[in-house]
């Protein structure tokens, strides 16, 4: 049949091909007179769940903000949230400080808020306050005289009970030598010590007088000398008591006035009393440092004594200290470590080894943001090692326990510290895309229980009144937001357009409100360069062109193989078992379409329909599903009384990457049925639509994108004005196709033509008459159905021959 | 003080010298021309370990039996080398001559052919006082008060001033006295109108049980 003879198919009228928004039913001239919107529009379900969030009281009701980026969705929980927080009281201070029994264990003072720093600073005060009274104290007269007492004292009972020895061994006759190693006795007679040969010339008697007076005196000697250490305990004892005693003095002081302050609470007090306790204890500490200060180059009036790490000891680490007229923390954390969330204990080498004390507890995300509201990023948390673990593992216990990672994984072996861990009240937000929400209910058993609410962002919303007023509005307040030229009408309308295109769909509005915030500014731009006060709809228009122009670098090479035919691609003529497929290329944020030749082969078989993408792997599931639907139609609605007996070949030409969908589907059927029926199809129509069993066409994505890759194909070569794409009927609401494509049907030179069957479709690409079943279930002959069941109930009746041949019995597979 | 003084450390064992040249070197502001070491080993202590049923009584009133004369007299050899040692060191540093020699007697051994100042050493108590006690004569102690204060300042204590006894019983009372103090030192100032014989020095040295500074001649 000539394409004189073939019936021209209805296409849609051009008015049915792209939504126009008329901007004279618009309340404005510019956004100028319009107020912002103070909320996302559109997005009820998902700023309900937050608000929810931001308030119920329930440790387990975190959030789990998904939707597509670039919907608002940070900016939004953000301003919710930190709203919320603002009406909040400020949460209560918290800030380790020694634990003088245990010091591996820092104990956490809880105060309420803003009075951390406070505290620390009067401690500051305290010990650079006693770093001066001490040894004041200690240089007085008062204490020198009492100590050099005490000395003297117990000094002089050793001399004098060696004295009084001398004096008794002297009148027994008995002189007291001292020698290198230690004392000896010797009798002395007429002033002279007795010697050896003259002891033994002395009577018996007296040598035995001699004899037991030494020894009672040196027994009497051994026990004066072993009492010098007792004494000197006694007098040890006595040194510290009266150290003690001073110290108390300044020390009691000193503290009184920080317990004046802080005493009223509970904590404090039983803080200040241990830090009491461990100064009169440790006083000497004061006076080594005040010595040392003399040695230094500031005098001690000037010196901060607080600094020395020696009186690390007494300092207080505030964790969280409120400022005056706080309110609850709303804290983002961009990078979320394990560290950065939960907190950290640094470590300094000394001698070699690594060393550390509570001073070092630095606070992490989870600190700042207790009594509040924390916002992360899902697959920041996910992608650092160990954050998400850490993170669950505080909201499940309620409570910030800080511990080292490298001790956790043994790769530091060293004194480290077990803090006191920190009660936790907080909301986490986190924001992530729909497929890791998924991902996370599906495989992490924690998340369900602990992220009990989600605030599932739209990627559109239904046009409408009360949506183009509210979308005008949110253009509005962005542009003056961002100090851009406000926005006529018609740039507003052209916009809306746009919104729409993006949504895929004319009955909305698309709310990827960055990708629209792009085009605004770049429009801004382009009115900016032609000197305008306002930014109008051929700025708008021209940033959409732009912004497709810069992309569609891949799209016009391909375009450019198709011209000049290095890919093979007809658009017109007829071609049996031959048909345009189409496909539609994303790369980041642009899609296009392009055409793809599909071809389909026949003939007897065992009922086996190749398809050849599939065979060599090139093919995705859907893509397999889709030509495998095909059996199921021709298997129900041909031939039904016969075998099976085809066996068919379909494949993608000059297509050497993956095929995947099954938006192909119904122009893979059409290549078959042209193939089986012996008709030719015309070339100058492109199919989408996938296709059931039944022969519906069904709905498929990107039919924008494809249109308009084939019209581009066709208009290339010259528009011949039959040229057209078949798109399921299902898909016409999805229309809003480029401005040239809309000009091109209008003038007649394009059509797009919606199909609901197969047969619908098949007619319109072989110009001949589909065919239904009379009442006999047979099709008219010269039908396309008709034609198709004939051929099939050829191939069965051939097979069927070949079978009863002599020696072929078996053979077939 | 700008006179260099020539000093004489008396020393019956290493343990005592070492406290005294520590002292010494304490005292930066002790000018010395030349500091003359002696080793004095007192031949008693051998006659008095040869006695039957000796015993000795060490430092910490340990009792155990008495040292061999061979034991005596290697520890003898022993501490005159580390003697001579330290005070090579000392004098060294303080850019002084300096001499050692081991002598053999007692007290008196010590002070014959001294020089103008002799420093008897003595390992002192386990923990002094810081108090300096001056022995000075009635005419005022000449270099006895400078030196005292010397000492005083390198011991980080105080001077206190005993008068002379002008008689034997008041010598006994001096020692009576002496010996009940903890001092840190001694330091007696000599002079033609306050002699201090060996035999009176001896009791007041054996009971100040510190060093003892002899100033002056006398």
């Amino acid at each position: 049949m000539t394409e004189q003879e073939r019936p021209a198919a209805a296409g849609l009228p051009h008015d049915r091909l792209r939504r126009r928004y008329d901007p004279g039913a618009l309340s404005f001239r510019t956004t100028a007179e319009l107020d912002g919107l103070a909320e996302l529009v559109g997005q009820d379900r998902a700023l309900d769940a937050i608000r929810l969030a931001a308030s119920i009281p329930h440790s387990d009701f975190n959030l789990f903000v998904l939707g597509p980026q670039g919907s608002g969705r940070h900016s939004a929980v953000r301003r919710l949230l930190s709203q919320r927080a603002e009406e909040r009281a400020a949460p209560d201070d918290w800030a380790y400080v020694n634990n003088f029994d245990t010091p591996h264990k820092p104990v956490a003072l809880r105060l309420p808020a803003g009075q951390a720093h406070p505290l620390r600073r009067a401690m500051q005060g305290l010990v650079d306050d006693l770093a001066s009274d001490i040894p004041a104290l200690f240089e007085s007269d008062e204490y020198q005289t009492q100590r050099r007492a005490i000395d003297e004292s117990y000094a002089e009972r050793h001399e004098s009970a060696m004295q009084a020895f001398a004096e008794k061994a002297r009148a027994q006759n008995i002189a007291l030598l001292r020698t290198p190693m230690g004392f000896m006795l010797s009798a002395v007679k007429d002033g002279e010590l007795v010697k050896p040969d003259d002891y033994q010339k002395l009577p018996e008697d007296e040598r035995e007088e001699i004899d037991r007076k030494i020894a009672a005196l040196q027994e009497e000697l051994s026990e004066v000398l072993r009492e010098a250490p007792r004494i000197e305990k006694r007098h040890r004892e006595e040194v510290e008591a009266l150290n003690a005693s001073m110290a108390e003095r300044a020390v009691d002081a000193r503290v009184a006035e920080v317990t004046a302050e802080f005493g009223h609470l509970e904590a404090i007090r039983r803080f200040l009393d241990a830090v009491r306790a461990d100064i009169v204890e440790n006083a000497e500490l004061f006076l080594k440092a005040a010595a040392q200060a003399n040695e230094g180059p500031f005098p001690g009036a000037v010196r901060r004594a607080h600094r020395e790490s020696v009186f690390d000891r007494y300092a207080v680490n505030v964790m969280v200290g409120q400022e005056a007229d706080a309110t609850a923390p709303f804290v983002e954390e961009a990078l979320p470590t394990y560290d950065r969330l939960v907190g950290r204990i640094e470590h300094v080498s000394q001698m070699g080894s690594l060393v550390t004390n509570f001073t070092m507890i630095r606070p992490g995300a989870l600190h700042r943001a207790n009594g509040g509201y924390l916002l992360l990023d899902a697959r920041r948390v996910l992608s650092e090692p160990y954050a998400w673990d850490g993170l669950k593992r505080c909201l499940k216990s309620g409570e910030i326990t800080i511990t080292s990672l490298a001790e956790r994984l043994s790769l530091m072996s060293t004194t480290s510290l077990e803090p006191d861990p920190i009660p936790l009240d907080i909301r986490v937000a986190l924001v992530g895309e729909r497929l890791m929400h998924a991902l996370l209910v599906a495989f992490d058993p924690d998340f369900s229980q602990l992220f009990k609410l989600q605030a599932d962002f739209e990627d559109a919303v239904d046009t409408g009144d009360e949506a183009v007023d509210a979308f005008a509005r949110l253009v509005a307040g962005h542009v003056r937001e961002a100090g851009l030229r406000p926005l006529t009408a018609e740039a507003v309308a052209r916009l809306m357009e746009e919104a729409a295109r993006l949504a895929g769909d004319t009955e909305k509005l698309s709310l990827r409100l960055e990708a629209l915030s792009d085009l605004v500014r770049e429009a801004d731009h382009y009115a900016g360069d032609r000197g305008a006060e306002e930014t109008g709809a051929e700025d708008i228009a021209r940033a959409v062109d732009e912004a497709e122009r810069r992309a569609g670098r891949l799209r016009d090479r391909m375009q450019e193989a198709i011209r000049r035919g290095t890919v093979l691609i007809d658009t017109e003529g007829g071609e049996v078992g031959q048909v345009n497929g189409l496909s539609v290329i994303s790369l980041g944020g642009f899609a296009f379409g392009r055409p793809s030749r599909i071809t389909a082969r026949a003939r007897m078989g065992t009922g086996k329909l190749v398809d050849i993408e599939r065979e060599v792997e090139l093919g995705g599931p859907l893509h397999s599903k889709g030509v495998m639907i095909l059996s199921g139609y021709l298997t129900s609605n041909y031939a039904l009384d016969a075998p099976f007996s085809l066996h068919a070949s379909l494949v993608f030409e000059q297509s050497y990457g993956g095929v995947e969908g099954d938006s192909a589907s119904s122009a893979e059927l059409y290549a078959l049925l042209s193939a089986l029926s012996d008709l030719p199809i015309d070339q100058g129509f492109a199919v989408t639509g996938s296709v059931n069993q039944r022969g519906e066409v069904q709905a498929i994505g990107g039919v924008n994108e494809k249109i308009e890759g084939f019209f581009e194909t066709c208009r290339a070569r010259g528009l011949t004005g039959t040229q057209g794409v078949l798109i399921p009927e299902s898909n016409v609401p999805h229309l809003m196709l480029r401005d040239e494509v809309v000009e091109a049907v209008r003038a007649e030179r394009f059509r797009v033509i919606p199909v609901r069957t197969i047969d619908e479709g098949i007619e319109i690409l072989t110009g001949v008459p589909a065919g239904a079943r009379d009442a006999d279930g047979h099709y008219p002959e010269d039908s396309v159905n008709g034609r198709v069941e004939a051929r099939l109930r050829a191939f069965a009746e051939a097979r069927r021959a070949y079978a009863a041949r002599p020696g072929t019995q078996g053979a077939e597979r | 003080m700008t006179t260099a003084f020539r000093l004489t450390v008396c020393a019956g064992s290493f343990e005592d010298a070492r406290r005294a040249l520590a002292l010494l070197e304490r005292m930066t502001d002790l000018p010395l021309a030349e500091i003359a070491g002696v080793l004095l080993e007192d031949p008693r202590h051998a006659e008095a370990a040869a006695l039957p049923h000796q015993r000795l009584v060490t430092f910490g009133g340990g009792l155990t039996t008495a040292p061999s004369p061979a034991a005596l007299a290697q520890r003898a050899a022993r501490d005159a080398a580390a003697f001579r040692t330290d005070l090579e060191r000392l004098a060294a540093a303080r850019r002084a001559a300096w001499r050692f020699e081991r002598r053999s007697g007692a007290l008196a051994a010590a002070l014959a052919d001294a020089e103008e100042m002799i420093l008897l050493a003595h390992a002192g108590a386990l923990r002094p006082s810081r108090r300096v006690v001056l022995i000075a004569p009635p005419g005022g102690a000449g270099a006895g008060w400078p030196l005292a204060e010397a000492l005083a300042r390198a011991m980080g204590g105080h001077v206190e001033e005993l008068p002379a006894p002008e008689d034997a019983e008041g010598r006994e009372a001096l020692v009576a006295r002496v010996g009940r103090m903890s001092a840190a030192a001694l330091v007696v100032a000599r002079s033609p109108d306050a002699p201090w014989p060996a035999e009176a020095l001896e009791p007041l040295v054996e009971a100040a049980r510190c060093p003892v500074l002899l100033t002056g001649t006398g």
